[in-house]
């Protein structure tokens, strides 16, 4: 029997030792899964707790037909994506300048001061990037964003996508052309060359 | 192949999704076609970058607060639990719980639905009250009479025999005792709805103070009748105990009969049937006033109606001559000489369908 689902039966026979397992094995994955999806940690951090109490709930609801971390996954992706509707519903979109300035909670203004290390500029160009990419991963459509995240980030595969977003393989690939092809030329654009 | 479809593939061929044949059109275009070439070349760097992205650390914090709070769901759904658990077995003990409610209720109504139709008598109850000197006379006079023999502790007993045109009085179970039910068949018709009973506590009271003409001598029965118009007779003791219940009026008349008790009458039971009671009620007491009589009482209940009256002996028999043009006329009790100067006369209304 695979290990999980050892653990899972184990769980749903109301240990939770085997569910800490599980959620010291998963929280990672699940939070960079709705990190990417989210773009905000904190809310990722929120969502994942979400996440894995809503699995505890339903633990006895997992028939072990796919893999547990796929079955998460969905959980994740569904409650990644609820949040993002509460956020646009609420906020909208907040823009802000990576140049405005940061008042902290004393009044002050905080000034970092300049790093003397020699490879700032290149950690500052490689988080700039990041943060790039992150922005045009946002401006994908939650369906698109989602197989670009389970496959290019995650490197689940075409199977364990399908199975995760509970849509066909050939939906899969459609929609991961679109979100690649809407990846270069986001990033051709914001890079200025790729 | 055209740079649109060549770039659709793109994507597929740079995992070495497709399949041979279209893996080497792709190829043979890109080779001929430099724009394509350079729409590779960045889907390539782009999905570089995307799978560069670097992971980010949860918060140590992370996995203590999510058992702190899955720990917090268990013990929800223990109290939860405990509420309704085991529910395999509680179920089926509420279902048979149920069950059992639902057969009692329905036992215990059907159990009061005969008590409605049935009077309690307490045999023990009955009280044997000194006959007067005037009854004495009349029991003399009376006496020998196959139906004078029954005593009242017969009558207790519920051993009553049903005289001529008389109720007939059942007893309901010999086992019952204290509460020997009787059911009152009048004979009149199979048609009539049988009648509750008195309950003796009640007869007590009408017999008591003052009600010493509804004290019958026992031997006044229907051995002694002659004709309807011309011998008249008071209520056996029986009979007064299994007064109709129905008739809630007959309390009150009783209740109202000490107050008569200063003129000694004879009390006839008649039954008229007749088709309108308002009409023919109406008529009786037009009849009665020129007869001189006087109306003690009158009660209307739908299909039933009972009317009090008195008068003097001698216009009795005119009044029944009358009666018996205006309806179906049916004497009740068994008639006996007439001693009184006034007679009351109860008359019990029946409505007879309309043809």
């Amino acid at each position: 029997m695979d290990d999980d689902l050892r653990k899972v039966s184990l769980c749903k026979k109301g240990d939770l030792d085997a569910f800490e397992e599980l959620v010291i094995k998963y929280q990672k994955k699940m939070l960079n899964i709705s990190f990417r999806m989210i773009g905000n940690y904190e809310e990722a951090c929120e969502v994942v707790q979400d996440a894995f109490v809503s699995a505890y709930k339903h633990i006895t609801d997992f028939e072990g037909r796919s893999g547990f971390s796929t079955w998460l996954c969905s959980i994740v992706i569904n409650l990644s994506r609820n949040r993002l509707k509460q956020s646009k519903a609420a906020l909208g979109r907040e823009l802000f300048s990576m140049d405005d300035p940061i008042t902290t909670e004393s009044g002050f203004i905080s000034i970092e001061p300049a790093s003397q290390d020699p490879n700032a500029l290149e950690q500052l160009e490689k988080k700039e990037l990041q943060e790039k990419i992150q922005d045009c991963i946002g401006r994908l459509d939650p369906d698109f964003r989602s197989v670009l995240v389970l496959r290019d980030i995650q490197g689940f595969s075409y199977e364990e996508v399908s199975g995760a977003l509970n849509i066909n393989p050939g939906t899969v690939k459609s929609r991961l052309f679109r979100a690649r092809d809407s990846m270069r030329d986001c990033l051709k654009k914001s890079l200025g060359r790729l | 192949m055209e740079c649109d479809k060549c770039k659709e593939r793109l994507s597929h061929y740079m995992e070495g999704l497709l399949d041979p044949e279209k893996t080497t059109l792709v190829r043979t275009h890109l080779d001929s076609c430099e724009e394509c070439r350079g729409v590779y070349s960045e889907l390539k760097k782009a999905v570089e970058h995307i799978r560069e992205l670097e992971e980010v650390e949860p918060p140590r914090w992370m996995t203590q607060k999510i058992m702190d709070r899955v720990k917090e769901e268990k013990e929800k759904k223990g109290i939860w639990r405990r509420m309704f658990y085991p529910l395999h077995v509680k179920l089926p003990i509420e279902a048979a719980a149920t069950l059992i409610i639902a057969i009692t209720a329905i036992y215990v109504f059907k159990a009061a639905e005969h008590d409605f139709k049935t009077a309690v008598l307490r045999p023990g109850e009955v009280v044997e009250k000194p006959l007067s000197t005037e009854d004495k006379i009349r029991n003399d006079v009376a006496e020998p009479s196959k139906a004078g023999k029954e005593s009242a502790s017969d009558v207790t007993a519920g051993k009553t025999e049903p005289a001529a045109g008389q109720t007939e009085v059942h007893r309901a179970s010999p086992a019952d005792t204290p509460q020997n039910i009787f059911k009152e068949k009048p004979s009149i018709g199979a048609a009539q709805p049988a009648r509750s009973l008195q309950q003796p506590v009640r007869e007590k009271d009408l017999r008591g103070e003052g009600g010493a003409e509804f004290e019958k001598p026992e031997s006044m029965d229907a051995g002694n009748a002659k004709t309807r118009m011309e011998y008249f007779v008071r209520p056996k003791r029986e009979e007064l105990k299994h007064k109709p219940a129905a008739a809630e009026p007959m309390e009150e008349i009783s209740k109202a009969a000490p107050k008569e008790a200063a003129v000694p009458s004879h009390e006839i039971n008649l039954t008229l049937g007749v088709r309108d009671i308002d009409n023919v009620m109406d008529e009786i007491k037009k009849v009665l006033s020129n007869l001189d009589g006087r109306t003690i009482l009158s009660d209307t209940d739908r299909d039933k109606a009972i009317l009090i009256i008195e008068v003097e002996n001698r216009k009795v028999v005119e009044l029944l001559e009358k009666l018996g043009s205006i309806g179906e006329l049916r004497e009740e009790t068994p008639s006996s000489e007439i001693m009184e100067k006034t007679v009351r006369i109860r008359i019990n209304f029946k409505k007879m369908p309309i043809r």
